[in-house]
């Protein structure tokens, strides 16, 4: 129903009532979420009006206020008032706050009056348009009626007359919801989280086809918030996407087609290096507050240094990033990785495509695990940090798989052995990452020019990390053991051996 | 939960003018506001276009039946509850039932989680229902005109409190409907005012209030910053000092 028809059922009320208007209000407000649409699913909509910031639950009550940062998109840490910066951390993190959709509206208050000219019911209709991505569309016009007390049976009338006239009050739905069906808009969703079933009987060709389809299609929505550098979250989900697209090629290459095989996976690791310095980066900046918490007051000047620093040397690898990622040679491929996935068989023929994939699967799990089992049981007190390092590597090749094809196995068993991973993993991942960082500020320290009294600084504050950082690299190194003890115990294994059968 | 009356045995001193424009104030000031309209000729009712629901009667209104029969009126916080014709025989209903002398407020309690206040507009007579309302009441606005009757009525009002045993600090006068242009009206009003029944605030006739059986309106609803409207809204701030603090 547009305007003018609405207009027009209203008009059946003048059968009955007395209508009486009164001035419109014309407002406007913008919705905001996540890339991934964290407010929307958490059942709260973030509203900017004018300078005013209000995040309020589907019903319209309000949770918090405050003002609206400058600028088109900001993040939780810009917003002044504890409690809204605090709401809004809880739900979206570290990610940007963008505006998603936003509305205009006119409300017209008006009244049904009875013969004596008493408000009997009353009564308000509101109207507008919707703007997504610069396009624009008329809302669904919206009546709300209230009861006056002592008058239902008016209130029963004019809702009755509304309904027979085809506009009947809309309950239910969120002022968002309202907006984003006029432009027939899907909700924002989007999960950085894995989430794929294949059939029993998937073959090869099929499972490769739909994992690599399904990274892709990540890789290609976050790319142009990587180009923007709209928060943090966009290259980390792009390359997680590249690193398990590696891993698919690299478990299924005894049955891809040499020739291909070798070029994507010589083009994604070049994918891969060419986003990895800008995140690093990122990671670091990401810890100022932690490494701002590891060292004494005297330091924090010096460290303050250090992370402009960072961030100069982040925005010129940004700038090396963004060239490569709208280079002809991610276009070819991009464009050629889509083909090969749309590819029928014809042009590039693969050995065992028809094979069933369950079973190649399987025993890849099952010899990954033993091996594991093996490389760990070997590390002891003495064995060198790479060691741990090439544990991990392999944990990791194990996860992704686990991920790919979780459909194969039984869910609670799959949960179980995910989740033993995962602590085994969490302690080779706390290892790597702080002798990444270990070995970067000593490289950065190494590299600072003696002489001034910043590059003193700087470099007071890179030992006082580099101290920090070395105590807790040996703390984690001795739960290794234990860790590793824990998810090798005779227990685990018996139902591992049983879950990956 | 307060209960305010406004009373007068005599007829046509400004109950009604009085009831409805402080009950107005009153709710406009953010109070829960209700107005009981025990006159049966309804001019209450009548100020704010509210008829009565069908089956309502004085029964309903003294078993404390009441809620459902509640209106609202076009302003925020403010409800009425409508006069009926049947509320002519309440009397006797009353003596038949030989009820407690407080009935009203009896009646009233359900109400004490919805609302701040109640006013009552009462019905100009000396009578049980008189009683009743002036037992019940937790404040009783008196309007007198400056002249020697109405002074006469205010005298029977106090005797009738002695009688029944009720605190005569309950009863509060103000004058109503004073014209400067008569010398009785100053004459009485210089004599009395210095007494502490009598409130500040007086409300001169004005042809504002008069009016108010065409705009069918309370004065602050149809200028907020009208003379009249203001007079009430001073009268409404020493009744609210007196009784309600």
């Amino acid at each position: 129903m547009d305007e003018q028809q609405a207009r027009s059922a209203l008009q059946q009320l003048e059968n009955d009532f007395e209508v009486k208007a009164a001035a419109a209000i014309n407002s406007g407000e913008s919705y905001y979420d996540t890339f991934n649409g964290d407010f929307y699913a958490g059942g709260y909509l973030l509203k900017k009006n004018k300078k005013k910031l209000v995040l309020a639950g589907f019903d319209g009550e309000i949770v918090a206020a405050g003002t609206a940062p400058e600028g088109l998109r900001f993040f939780p840490v810009d917003i002044v008032e504890p409690e809204l910066r605090q709401q809004l951390w809880g739900v979206a993190g570290i990610r940007a706050l963008i505006p998603i959709c936003s509305r205009r509206i006119a409300s017209e208050p008006f009244d049904l009056r009875n013969g004596d000219r008493k408000i009997v019911v009353r009564a308000l209709y509101q109207y507008g348009s919707a703007v997504v991505d610069g396009q624009e569309a008329e809302l669904q016009p919206l009546v709300r009626i209230d009861e006056v007390r002592g008058y239902e049976s008016d209130f029963e009338k004019a809702s009755e007359l509304l309904a027979d006239a085809g506009l009947a009050p809309t309950e239910g739905r969120n002022s968002l919801d309202l907006a984003l069906a006029a432009l027939e808009v899907p909700r924002p969703s989007y999960s950085s989280k894995y989430a794929l079933a294949l059939g029993d009987d998937i073959c090869l060709r099929d499972a490769v086809v739909t994992i690599g389809g399904y990274l892709l299609a990540s890789m290609e929505v976050n790319h142009s918030g990587v180009i923007e550098d709209i928060d943090t979250e966009f290259l980390h989900d792009f390359r997680i996407a590249v690193r398990r697209t590696r891993s698919l090629l690299s478990q299924m290459k005894n049955y891809l087609p040499r020739q291909q095989l070798e070029f994507f996976q010589k083009e994604f690791k070049w994918l891969g290096s060419v986003t990895g310095p800008v995140r690093d980066l990122d990671v670091y900046l990401l810890m100022k507050e932690d490494y701002t918490d590891m060292l004494p007051r005297q330091l924090h000047r010096g460290l303050e240094e250090f992370f402009v620093e960072l961030g100069r040397q982040r925005a010129e690898m940004l700038e090396i990033m963004n060239k490569g990622l709208t280079s002809d040679r991610y276009a070819r491929l991009i464009r050629e990785w889509k083909q090969f996935l749309e590819d029928d068989g014809e042009s590039f023929p693969w050995p065992g495509a028809q094979q069933r994939c369950q079973p190649v699967v399987r025993k890849a799990i099952r010899r990954r695990f033993q091996k594991i089992l093996k490389k760990g049981a070997r590390i002891d007190a003495h064995s060198a940090d790479n060691d741990l390092h090439s544990l991990r590597i392999q944990g990791k090749k194990l996860r992704y798989m686990l991920e790919f094809f979780r459909s194969f196995y039984a869910e609670k068993e799959i949960d179980f052995f995910h989740r033993q991973m995962k602590k085994l993993q969490n302690n080779l991942g706390d290892f790597n990452d702080i002798a990444v960082q270990l070995e970067m500020l000593e490289e950065y320290g190494n590299a600072l020019r003696p002489g001034s009294k910043r590059s003193l600084r700087i470099s007071a504050a890179v030992g006082g990390l580099i101290t920090h950082l070395s105590q807790k690299h040996s703390k984690v190194r001795q739960k290794f053991e234990k860790t590793f003890s824990d998810f090798a115990s005779t227990k685990n294994q018996k139902r591992f051996q049983q879950t990956l059968v | 939960m307060k209960i305010l009356a406004v009373y007068c045995s005599k007829g046509g001193v400004g109950k009604t003018a009085t009831s409805v424009n402080l009950a107005y104030t009153a709710s406009q000031n953010g109070l829960a506001t209700l107005l009981c309209d025990l006159d049966p000729q309804g001019a209450s009712s009548y100020y704010f276009r509210i008829r009565p629901k069908k089956n309502f009667n004085s029964k309903k209104l003294l078993e404390g039946n009441i809620r459902k029969y509640i209106r609202a009126t076009d302003f925020d916080d403010l409800d009425l509850l409508p006069a009926h014709f049947s509320y002519r025989n309440m009397d006797l209903k009353l003596d038949r039932k030989k009820q407690e002398a407080t009935a009203l407020r009896e009646a009233l309690a359900p109400l004490a989680e919805e609302y701040d206040l109640v006013f009552l507009d009462c019905p100009p007579n000396l009578t049980l229902l008189s009683e009743t309302i002036i037992a019940s009441a937790d404040m009783v606005v008196t309007p007198v005109i400056p002249t020697t009757l109405s002074m006469l009525s205010l005298e029977q009002l106090l005797k009738l409190c002695k009688k029944i045993g009720v605190d005569k600090t309950k009863i509060h006068a103000f004058f109503s409907m004073a014209e400067k242009r008569k010398s009785m009206h100053l004459d009485t009003i210089g004599k009395y005012r210095k007494y502490k029944l009598f409130m500040k605030a007086v409300i001169p006739y004005m042809a504002e209030v008069e009016k108010m059986g065409i705009t069918r309106k309370p004065v602050g609803a149809v200028r907020s910053r009208s003379v009249a409207s203001l007079a009430y809204e001073r009268l409404w701030k020493e009744v609210e000092q007196r009784g309600l603090v």
